[in-house]
């Protein structure tokens, strides 16, 4: 089986029992990503160098007999380029921060180098991890690797499709209103978003404080689960990281359904759901039930509200974090001419130059649900609506154990057909949001495809836990991907751009070869 | 809800964000109509819930009084668009003062 179709468990072991080296392991990886991601854009920039330096250096723990404490050895992971990388440029996605090198790494790309995985570079975004397409990215859009002329999703675009792609084994992305789970979804893998504090937020660049997460990307619940074991848990470095223990997550995934709850809450299964995904979506629940798992009506009344809540609460925090973007002591400043060269006007003209369109939406309505005629009528009203959706999340989950939503209201969509209509684009997070207003942990996984166009587009469904309940989520995610084989599944673009690149650069060797004996 | 094109303005100011007269305009239909959206708040039963900031039950951890791992000022300098020395360099703050 090649490398890259293998599990990160089954690489790690691989590598672990000198079955094939780190290094070889990392030439596989580097030759998808040079053949095919000229054309999909996950990578704003790929860390060869790095990458290889980090392969040598597993293969001499490997040599020494220390294999056995790298859980990650040898596994290729891409890291959102909103999380920071020491040395390694990271740019938000942002002219902003073009350029900019981070003099430190964040905890969980420090934890993951540690166990061995070999971080293979930076992964495109929306720009400031604002976005549900990668269309924001300030460098380039991200292609979904099912059908090549739609959005992978985003804001965490390039992750998604780099695992979706086989570009990498692992990514991580980061998720502040579904930025991991959406574009999990569009693309057809498994994403998880886990308790709010369960992982460090030390080095991921903010976005909504209260909401962001980073969290891991992969092709099944065994492998995120992996990778949220070896990076998550207390940060003395991160104020608002948990001291609670990890989930067992080996156990977790063994445990059989029988008797295990899950709660439906049929307004996530209103307007704007395209009938399709929840014919999907609907059928993987039959499935649970069929396999012993119980489906309880839940009421969560509170949903309705859930985007205009995340549209004041989230902006009012972006505007407040992305104020240190001033031209002053990193990234981007405005040329100014002698006469223009004002503080007022560096910063005014920086930020204007440096942010691009939705950046500055989102800042515009944050800066104004804060001011003080306004603070009490957007802001403090849309946190107290966001208590409601908590208390009913805690009500729920006194009668079930998950709930199970569709993650997207639609599959993936062309480029450009949503771009123009903001508040379009925000409702593709109608079934995301609510868990990071409440802290909840959610795990997108693939339920089935829809047919368009010709082409076969992933269906996700999401399933929601109470805080710190992760061990639900993979309970019940386990005993669905032994299930059914949705998880396992590729595009069929990748296999047959590789055998296309191949008999490329195959026939262009015999027309240089015969050149060359016929000139010389 | 609609914004009006000076409320565009004055924020547009306090965010330190320069939008030209086209800009301003295209973000008052865009800011209204987010705004607009989020009037079905004002309908949600809330009572006299207090609001959420934050989803854990934490304050602030302290730690030991120690000095530990810094950032070295070379390395803190290493992205300054302008420096001069071991200095961040600014347009002035205060205004030069007047002469005569």
């Amino acid at each position: 089986m090649s490398l890259s179709k293998k599990s990160a468990m089954a690489l790690a072991k691989a590598v672990q029992n000198r079955e094939v080296s780190a290094t070889e392991v990392l030439t596989e990886f580097l030759q998808r990503i040079h053949r095919l991601d000229g054309k999909l854009g996950c990578f704003l920039q790929v860390d060869e160098a790095g990458a290889r330096a980090q392969a040598h250096w597993v293969d001499q723990e490997i040599a020494a007999g220390r294999g056995a404490a790298l859980p990650l050895c040898g596994v290729p992971i891409g890291i959102k380029d909103m999380i920071v990388t020491k040395d390694l440029v990271t740019t938000a996605g942002s002219k902003m921060l073009a350029g900019w090198v981070p003099p430190y790494d964040a905890t969980v790309v420090d934890r993951l180098r540690r166990a061995g995985a070999l971080v293979m570079g930076k992964l495109n975004l929306d720009e400031f991890a604002m976005g549900s397409s990668n269309e924001n990215s300030a460098f380039k859009p991200c292609r979904n690797p099912w059908d090549v002329s739609r959005v992978p999703g985003g804001s965490s675009g390039g992750s998604a499709a780099a695992v979706a792609a086989d570009l990498c084994t692992l990514t991580l992305g980061t998720d502040t209103g579904g930025s991991i789970r959406q574009p999990g979804a569009l693309c057809g893998i498994s994403a998880l978003k886990p308790t709010y504090g369960r992982v460090s937020r030390y080095g991921a660049i903010a976005f909504a404080s209260s909401l962001d997460q980073i969290g891991p990307m992969g092709h099944s619940v065994e492998d995120v689960a992996l990778c949220l074991d070896v990076m998550g848990g207390h940060d003395p470095l991160d104020s608002t990281s948990l001291q609670e223990p990890l989930p067992r997550w080996k156990q977790a995934l063994q445990e059989p359904l029988r008797g295990l709850r899950i709660g439906v809450s049929e307004e996530y299964f209103g307007q704007g759901l395209d009938a399709r995904i929840e014919k999907q979506v609907r059928e993987a629940l039959a499935l649970l039930e069929r396999e012993g798992a119980v489906l309880v009506p839940v009421s969560l009344p509170s949903t309705k509200y859930a985007i205009a809540v995340y549209y004041m609460v989230a902006t009012a925090e972006a505007s407040s974090n992305l104020a240190r973007y001033d031209g002053v002591r990193y990234g981007f400043r405005a040329s100014l001419s002698k006469e223009e060269n004002t503080l007022q006007n560096m910063y005014e003209q920086t930020r204007a130059q440096g942010f691009g369109p939705e950046v500055k939406r989102r800042i515009m309505l944050g800066t104004y649900v804060l001011r003080s005629g306004f603070f009490d009528a957007y802001y403090r009203r849309a946190g107290q609506v966001r208590t409601r959706i908590r208390e009913e999340f805690a009500q729920a989950f006194q009668a079930c154990d998950i709930i199970a939503t569709p993650t997207s209201p639609v599959p993936a969509f062309r480029l450009g057909e949503r771009i123009t209509d903001p508040l379009a684009m925000y409702l593709n997070d109608i079934y995301t949001v609510s868990a990071n207003l409440a802290g909840l942990p959610g795990l997108s996984i693939p339920c089935g495809f829809v047919s368009e166009a010709g082409h076969q587009l992933p269906a996700g469904l999401q399933l929601l836990a109470a805080p710190l309940r992760e061990d639900h989520l993979y309970r019940v995610g386990g005993a669905y991907q032994r299930l059914t084989a949705y998880h396992t599944e590729r595009p069929g673009w990748t296999e047959k751009e590789l055998s296309h690149k191949e008999s490329e650069s195959a026939s262009s060797l015999t027309a240089m070869q015969g050149t060359y004996e016929g000139g010389m | 809800m609609s914004i009006s094109l000076d409320e565009v303005k004055i924020t547009a100011m306090l965010a330190r964000l320069h939008l030209s007269e086209d800009e301003c305009r295209a973000m008052q239909t865009e800011l209204g109509k987010v705004l607009t959206y989020a009037e079905q708040l004002q309908e949600a039963s809330i009572g006299e819930v207090a609001p959420t900031t934050h989803v854990l039950p934490i304050s602030c951890p302290m730690r030991a009084d120690e000095v530990g791992v810094q950032l070295r000022g070379d390395v803190a300098l290493r992205g300054a668009p302008v420096k001069e020395g071991a200095l961040f360099e600014v347009p002035a703050i205060l205004p030069k003062e007047q002469e005569g």
